[in-house]
């Protein structure tokens, strides 16, 4: 397993972030600082060039800095003995990104180097929040490791958005709704086929992680349950027989944008049933099976990047999660209020946020 | 510094517009125009300027060119009987220069596309049907790229068609998307779901 690591991030203009450049540690870095300074926006800095999306779920207008005109965040990417640079400039309209001073020709070889996987309080609507969430972490995993998945999943949704549109017309022509069955079955389908064949590897890893992390024996699964099937002719022999449905409603409604990964815990659905702390521990497993997959995929381990987990977890699982980070070998980003979670991870750089510029910050021992 | 009326910066911004062609590559060009000799960017200039009214479309086919009708159309050994549909001229200049198909083509100028603003009240279809009944055409291939846009144009062609009692077949079309998704041609699954569809 080849370790995805930062060897060097440089950002402008994105959020509240100004002339930050910094070379990180192989293994761990900390970001300290008092509240609204910035650490956030790093991560997701780092997680922009590497996915392309804000993961808390911002356009570009709000990643751009409010005094700035670009948002640049450059970031270089060693693995496999090999070194590259992902560059991404965004304005409020437009989105440029260079691999290696060129354009990407296709999804994979620009999401193949520099996965990342974040935990953030966001991700406790993994558990509690609409399907949508469940089915852009799938999506996030499958744009990874499977080639064609991220130009398949866009060719699906224009599909789908221009069969509806259709679909809304006061008249609509049935011929030209069908024309887009093909295109929807020949996509969905593979949308689908991606999605099944990598569930299972995603519970049992989520299992795993529950037991290692949090102790915990609780039996969990996740199913993923496409009402559309994966085989291309079934899929268009489908939407043929449900088009009086679909006119009736107008809009699509079966298909991979309308399918659930759902959640049980202990064989009770995991929203009604689980605790705050069963809650938190779910998505930390759900997002550690994410490692998980595209490591056992892709032969490289992501850079791990936490956000706020003291205000997540307890100190136990902290230790536990740092302790199987350093196992795995992942280079680690962890922001924190706390110099005692900082503590935590002795050997780590640190590193200071105030006001959306970063400084080294002495070494754990020293402080106080 | 204000750049409106700069001739320089003017001749750049309309360069940048060109397929490939960034700010740096339009400035060399600019100034390349005006470091060669003078006869060359106004032949040019000329050539730009009259290309609108020199060319047109072909009167049957919807290729570019000078005349009426394309030299393809013009040609008495190409083949009536089968026609190759295809979105733009450019297409139909990259399967001629393959060599293998002598019939004649059919361009539309346009993909059936909702989003883009071409639903099926715009479509070019009734010029395609007329063309085929004038003609006689009893087979059409369908060469629309393998997009979103290009597949869907082709399915509503081939069930178009059929009801107007034309064969069709889909041009293949090289796998786009590669690696581990593999895919099934509109023209199969219309055969693999003409049962279901007559339901
Ligand atoms: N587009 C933007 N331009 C400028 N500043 C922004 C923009 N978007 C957000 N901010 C500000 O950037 C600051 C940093 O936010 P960030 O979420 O990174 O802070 P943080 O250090 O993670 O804080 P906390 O500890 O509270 O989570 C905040 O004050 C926020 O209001
Ligand atoms: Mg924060
Ligand atoms: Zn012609």
């Amino acid at each position: 397993m080849t370790p995805v690591r930062i060897t060097e991030l440089v950002v402008g203009g994105f959020r509240n972030l100004q002339g930050v450049r910094l070379t990180p540690d192989a293994r761990a870095n900390v970001l300290l600082g008092a509240n609204g300074q910035g650490k956030t926006s790093i991560l997701e800095a780092i997680d922009y060039a590497a996915s392309l999306r804000s993961f808390r779920g911002a356009t570009r207008a709000q990643l751009v800095g409010h005094e700035a005109d670009a948002a640049q965040v450059l970031l270089r990417v060693e693995g496999a003995g090999l070194s590259h640079e992902y560059r991404v400039k965004l304005t409020r309209t437009t989105r440029d990104i260079l691999l290696d001073g060129k354009r990407p020709e296709r999804a994979v070889e620009y999401f193949g180097g520099a996965a990342c996987v974040v935990f953030q309080p966001g991700d406790l609507e993994l558990v509690l929040g609409g399907p949508d969430v469940r089915r852009r972490l799938l999506d996030r995993i499958l744009v990874r490791v499977v080639d064609g998945y991220g130009e398949a999943l866009k060719s699906y949704a224009k599909a789908l958005r221009a069969r509806n549109m259709l679909l809304r017309e006061r008249h609509p022509d049935l011929r030209a709704v069908q024309a887009y069955d093909f295109p929807l079955a020949r996509f969905g389908a593979a949308v689908v086929r991606a999605r099944e064949s990598v569930v299972g590897e995603l519970v049992r890893a989520a299992q795993a992680a529950l037991g290692e992390i949090m102790k915990s024996s609780e039996i969990i699964s996740v199913a993923y349950r496409a009402k559309a099937p994966g085989d291309q002719v079934a899929y268009a022999a489908m939407l043929a027989s449900a088009v009086h449905n679909d006119l009736a409603r107008r809009t699509t409604q079966i298909g991979p944008h309308a399918d659930d990964l759902t959640l049980t815990w202990s064989g009770r659905p995991a929203r009604v049933v689980a605790s705050q702390g069963q809650t938190r521990s779910l998505a930390l497993a759900l997002r550690l099976a994410e490692l998980h997959v595209i490591e056992g995929r892709t032969k490289t381990t992501p850079a791990l990047l936490l956000d706020d987990v003291s205000s997540e977890l307890d100190r136990g699982r902290i230790e536990r999660l740092f302790a199987m980070v350093t196992r795995l070998g992942a280079q680690v980003w962890v922001t924190t209020t706390d110099p005692a979670i900082a503590s935590l991870l002795p050997r780590a750089k640190r590193f200071e946020v105030t006001d959306g510029k970063v400084a080294p910050a002495p070494p754990s021992s020293l402080s106080p | 510094m204000d750049d409106t009326g700069d001739p320089i910066n003017e001749l750049v911004r309309l360069l940048v517009r060109l397929p490939g062609v960034g700010e740096k590559s339009a400035r060399r060009i600019a100034f390349h125009m005006l470091a060669a000799e003078v006869d060359y960017a106004q032949a040019l200039g000329q050539s730009l300027a009259t290309l609108s009214t020199r060319v047109r479309r072909c009167a049957s086919c919807g290729a570019y060119t000078s005349r009426e009708l394309c030299g393809i159309c013009a040609d008495p050994r190409r083949a009536t009987d089968t026609l190759c549909v295809v979105a733009r001229p450019m297409d139909a200049d990259a399967i001629e220069r393959a060599r293998v198909f002598m019939g004649r083509y059919h361009v539309l100028h346009a993909l059936l596309d909702p989003l883009g603003g071409v639903g099926p009240a715009e479509f070019p279809l009734g010029a395609l049907i007329e063309r085929i009944q004038r003609e006689g055409v009893r087979e059409v291939i369908l060469a629309t790229p393998p997009t979103v846009e290009g597949e869907a144009t082709s399915l509503y062609l081939a069930e178009a068609l059929r009801s107007a009692g034309v064969t069709t077949t889909r041009i293949a079309s090289g796998v786009p998307h590669g690696g581990e998704l593999e895919f099934v041609d509109p023209i199969t699954l219309g055969r693999a779901l003409e049962g279901r569809r007559s339901l």
